[in-house]
């Protein structure tokens, strides 16, 4: 089930009423037994996967905290992180990639004229199979480094792995932070109001955002890029930075529902988005945007590569061989490795030409410390983000590069001035409502940005009238323009099927 | 201190269920020939229906009940859905018999002719959107909407919410002097339209009888059993409709048969058409449904009929049925709006409009004003004084009280509010303007135009243009048109 149906909100209430009656000790039991609840509500058969990755992390984790104990050899213990991470990505690349790899086999074959392999089996992807995997990973790794113990409690590990709020698009935790707190989930304090409020807010704050922007832009995205070739410039522009609000709100909106959930519970999970696109450079976006996976793959990977501690070319390499990883993780198509790629390329050239430009900066006597300046490096910022996400949008890289090149040769000028955006798929009346969304949604970023405290912080130092005329006004905001309805496909979250 | 919390948090959660509450009531559906119905039937003080009819539109375009309160003084109420399938008749009618007990209950069996597999979703929307009875609203849903869509339309908002883009004034407010406002309104629907030239096909030459689609005869029976259980009197009708078809007879004589065989009254007035005495040039509306004139006919006629068999009470004079009294008094106002607006000659309309005592602006354009004398003779007997004739200007009779805006008086304006509207008339330099609301009038260049209203129901009549150039054409004007369902 998704968290914007019928089904989760029955579920959801119903979970946390349970969650709140049973006896602490016996309190992660039944949120175990909800969490595969909800993924079997996907696909039943999916649960023996998560399954196996959890016993198999599971045991790799005893093994390691074993092995810690006798004070094995270094590669006893790295054979056991071996095999998790093996068995683990083997199972990940096997449904995730396993047609990407044999289609791409076959266009090599085809080139030389080769029969192509048939396909033996049609493999369905399992939802959330690349974040549970990375989330059970995470255990493995942090144990051989010694930053948790082992969970001899299964049932506890478990749930760690499969986490209903988080388990089918994120946030990706670490077992440091998470299934440690599962571990004192009986020292929760059942009835606090303010936390409970709190990550109320924050629920209905990404229902807004997903239902009322991100469903809603999508319409106009869908409309442009599906036939982009029919489109000018106008069109195409805004059919772009339509689809970086629809990313982020779709993704961020999921992100603070699990949040929000999670906070209901007594628990913190990390924060996911940090206004990312207020980021005044590529690689401070990359500190804002999916913070969890960014993490984890400069953790995981990109440090144990050597990160920047080596030479430039070793450390270019890293860069470029973490943001492939990243490309591919996102799904199993060209587009997405293209798109990682972009990324490394951005933050290479941003790194080799710094000294250039800096060295402009101070010869053309720019103010680096003034608005202008600062709003300068964020829509620039903005600008190399949102051409690398027409590659993350598009069907192909074909596809991709005749967007762009439309977008800069088939100028129309005249389309700003005219009712041209009416045409996209949005009347008047909607693309109203979209830009009164996307108003509020700068202005709730705008207070992050500057206070750097979420919309429930910043809702609990106000005024009563204030804070229920704020979240009166969303819930009956998302109820009455929300997407949702036999009008609208409930528009699932666009990460998924990753 | 926990108190007060307590406390804070149930002030917060009244508000926000107020809030969605009323969100909803703005909302939701309000389809006249469906909810609005529902709505009325719903505000009806309990057991106050003498005669229940339940059905398709046949019955609310065909029945009118104001004709058997004036006549009778019976409280009758048409409870019925465009197309209304007759799985959704049966569970109206099973909704209906838990807070009304009527005299009797005359079912509509139009919809018997069909296939009997209904998945139209706004059909369904229509007859049992409004029904209170969650279990009866479900079940009328479960059985005649596609199983994906039964939680949507069961809960309603999933297809309503985004009504924001079509919100007009009755969402908001319930109008008094509305036809279909709650507190009066019958069910029954007017159409000014006229459809000349009808014809039925011979349908009693047909004698042998086609075989009933078993769905629609399981609940057939259900409505048996249901009047059987209530202890009410049960009858089953075909109100004339000129698209009926050989087959669709068929299907009745098989009804017949069967519900003769129960001792349950049948009357198919397709056969009886003869005797209604129909005229063919205005009694109907369309191939499907009565005129204004033909429902008033139709309604006199099946009056007869119940009371040549049941003794009525005459409820006029009682304060609890006051209701179709208002009812009634609102229907007459509807039916000289639709006489106005199928009368195309403007001496006649003039006249008729005096007659009913409407308030009027006349506006005379072009070279009408000095070159009709017939004109100049009408306007004379509307008040207009003699040294104001072949003036171009407007007339305003308000009641029985008469002004003429010219060109003497440039600036010269007036306006009244009728309920939602403001209608105004002005005197320009090089023009004169008529309005309603914030829209001008655009009239016709020679001739006159001409905008009514009934002042007792704040009821916009017409608004109509008379070209002197084509003989006096009538024409609607540009703008506006007057509400008709």
């Amino acid at each position: 089930m998704i968290f914007n149906s019928y089904n989760f909100l029955i579920f959801f209430p119903v979970v946390l009423f349970i969650y709140f009656i049973v006896p602490k000790k016996i309190r992660y039991i039944w949120l175990l037994i909800a969490s595969y609840y909800f993924y079997m509500c996907w696909n039943a058969k999916y649960a023996i996967l998560i399954g196996i990755s959890t016993l198999i992390t599971y045991g790799c984790g005893l093994a390691l905290q074993k092995l810690n104990e006798v004070q094995a050899v270094v590669w006893k213990k790295k054979a056991v992180v071996a095999f998790s991470l093996i068995s683990n990505l083997g199972i990940l690349v096997f449904f995730k990639y396993f047609d990407f790899i044999l289609g791409n086999i076959n266009t090599i074959l085809q080139r030389f004229n080769m029969s192509i392999i048939d396909k033996p089996f049609d493999i369905i992807l399992p939802v959330g199979i690349s974040f549970y995997t990375f989330q059970a990973l995470t255990y493995t790794i942090d144990l051989y480094r010694g930053e948790v113990s082992a969970e001899k409690n299964i049932f506890r590990y478990a749930l760690f792995v499969s986490y209903f709020p988080q388990l089918t698009a994120g946030p990706i935790e670490r077992s440091k932070n998470l299934l440690v707190q599962f571990r004192q989930m009986d020292k929760i304090k059942l009835f606090n109001t303010e936390r409970i409020a709190n990550g109320s807010i924050l629920m209905i704050w990404g229902f807004f955002m997903k239902m009322v922007i991100s469903d809603r832009v999508a319409i106009l995205v869908d409309t442009v890029f599906n036939q982009y070739y029919r489109y000018s410039t106008f069109a195409l522009v805004i059919g772009a930075i339509g689809f970086a609000i629809q990313i982020y709100c779709d993704f961020g909106g999921y992100s603070l529902m699990s949040i929000g959930a999670s906070k209901i519970m007594g628990f913190d999970i990390i924060e996911n988005f940090n206004v990312p696109y207020f980021s005044r450079s590529v690689g401070e976006f990359w500190r804002r945007w999916h913070i969890s996976l960014s993490s984890w793959l400069r953790d995981y990977l990109y440090i144990p590569l050597g990160g920047s501690r080596c030479s430039k070319l070793k450390k270019y390499r890293n860069l470029t061989i973490t943001f492939l990883a990243s490309g591919i993780w996102h799904g199993a198509q060209w587009t997405y490795v293209v798109w990682g790629g972009i990324h490394a390329i951005y933050q290479i050239v941003g790194n080799i030409t710094k000294p250039f430009r800096m060295k402009v900066v101070d010869k053309c006597k720019v103010k680096t410390e003034c608005f202008s300046y600062k709003i300068a490096q964020v829509i620039t910022t903005f600008i190399l983000v949102d051409l690398a996400w027409i590659f993350f949008r598009s069907q192909t890289i074909g596809d991709a590069f005749k967007y762009i090149y439309f977008m800069f040769t088939r100028l129309d000028c005249w389309s700003f001035f005219n009712e041209s955006i009416y045409l996209l798929g949005l009347d008047r009346r909607e693309i109203n409502i979209l830009f009164f969304a996307i108003l509020v949604l700068c202005i709730v970023d705008l207070i992050k940005y500057r206070f750097n405290i979420n919309l429930d912080i910043f809702l609990q130092k106000q005024n009563l009238w204030f804070r229920w005329v704020v979240i009166i006004g969303l819930i009956i905001t998302i109820f009455i323009y929300g997407i949702y309805g036999p009008s609208y496909d409930a528009k699932e979250f666009i990460y998924s099927q990753f | 201190m926990k108190f007060k919390k307590i406390l804070t948090y149930i002030i917060f959660f009244a508000f926000l269920i107020l809030a969605l509450y009323k969100t909803n009531d703005i909302l939701k559906f309000k389809f006249n020939g469906g909810h609005r119905i529902q709505t009325a039937f719903n505000n009806l003080p309990k057991d106050s229906v003498d005669i229940l009819f339940i059905g398709t539109s046949h019955i609310y375009y065909g029945i009118n009940p104001a004709v058997f309160w004036d006549q009778a003084g019976i409280p009758a109420f048409d409870l019925a859905t465009s197309s209304q399938p007759i799985a959704n008749t049966y569970h109206l009618m099973e909704y209906a018999l838990k807070t009304q007990k009527p005299k009797v209950v005359v079912v509509d069996l139009y919809k018997m002719v069909s296939n009997g597999k209904y998945f139209n979703t706004g059909i369904a929307v229509k007859a049992a959107g409004n029904i209170k009875d969650l279990r009866i609203k479900y079940n009328s849903f479960r059985d005649s909407v596609n199983q994906e869509n039964i939680v949507d339309t069961f809960l309603g908002y999933p297809l309503y919410h985004s009504r924001y883009q079509e919100l007009e004034r009755k969402d908001f407010i319930d109008e008094d002097y509305d036809l279909y406002a709650k507190n009066d309104f019958k069910g029954q629907i007017f159409s000014s339209k006229m459809k000349q030239n009808i014809e039925f096909q011979n349908l009693k030459k047909i004698k042998k009888p086609k075989k009933i689609n078993a769905r629609n005869k399981e609940y057939l029976d259900k409505m048996i059993a249901l009047a059987n259980k209530y202890n009410v009197k049960l009858e089953f009708m075909i109100v004339p409709y000129p698209t009926a078809k050989d087959k669709h007879q068929g299907v009745y004589l098989a009804i017949e048969q069967y519900l003769k065989e129960k001792g349950i009254d049948f009357n198919n007035d397709l056969l009886n058409i003869d005797d209604i005495g129909f005229d063919y040039t205005k009694d109907f509306a369309d191939n499907n449904h009565l005129s204004y004139i033909g429902k008033e006919k139709y309604s006199k006629y099946i009056l007869n009929r119940f009371q040549s068999k049941y003794k009525f009470e005459n409820r006029q004079g009682d304060e609890k049925y006051s209701s179709w009294q208002s009812n009634a008094d609102k229907s007459k106002a509807f039916t000289k709006k639709a006489q106005m607006l199928n009368e195309d000659n403007i001496v006649r309309y003039l006249e008729l409009s005096s007659e009913f005592g409407y308030d009027m602006v006349l506006r005379v354009n072009g070279e009408a004003a000095a070159a009709s004398e017939g004109l100049q003779g009408l306007l004379m007997q509307l008040g207009v004084e003699e040294s104001d004739l072949g003036k171009k200007g407007i007339l305003v009779k308000e009641g029985d009280a008469v002004s003429f805006l010219s060109k003497d008086y440039i600036g010269d304006s007036w306006y009244k509010q009728y309920g939602k509207d403001i209608l105004s008339a002005v005197v320009l330099e090089n023009e004169n303007v008529i309005g309603i609301n914030e829209t001008n009038l655009e009239g016709i260049e020679t001739g006159i135009d001409i905008v009514l209203y009934d002042s007792n129901y704040n009821l916009l009549i017409e608004t109509a243009s008379f070209d002197m150039d084509r003989n006096w054409d009538k024409r609607k004007m540009k703008f506006k048109e007057a509400d008709e369902d």
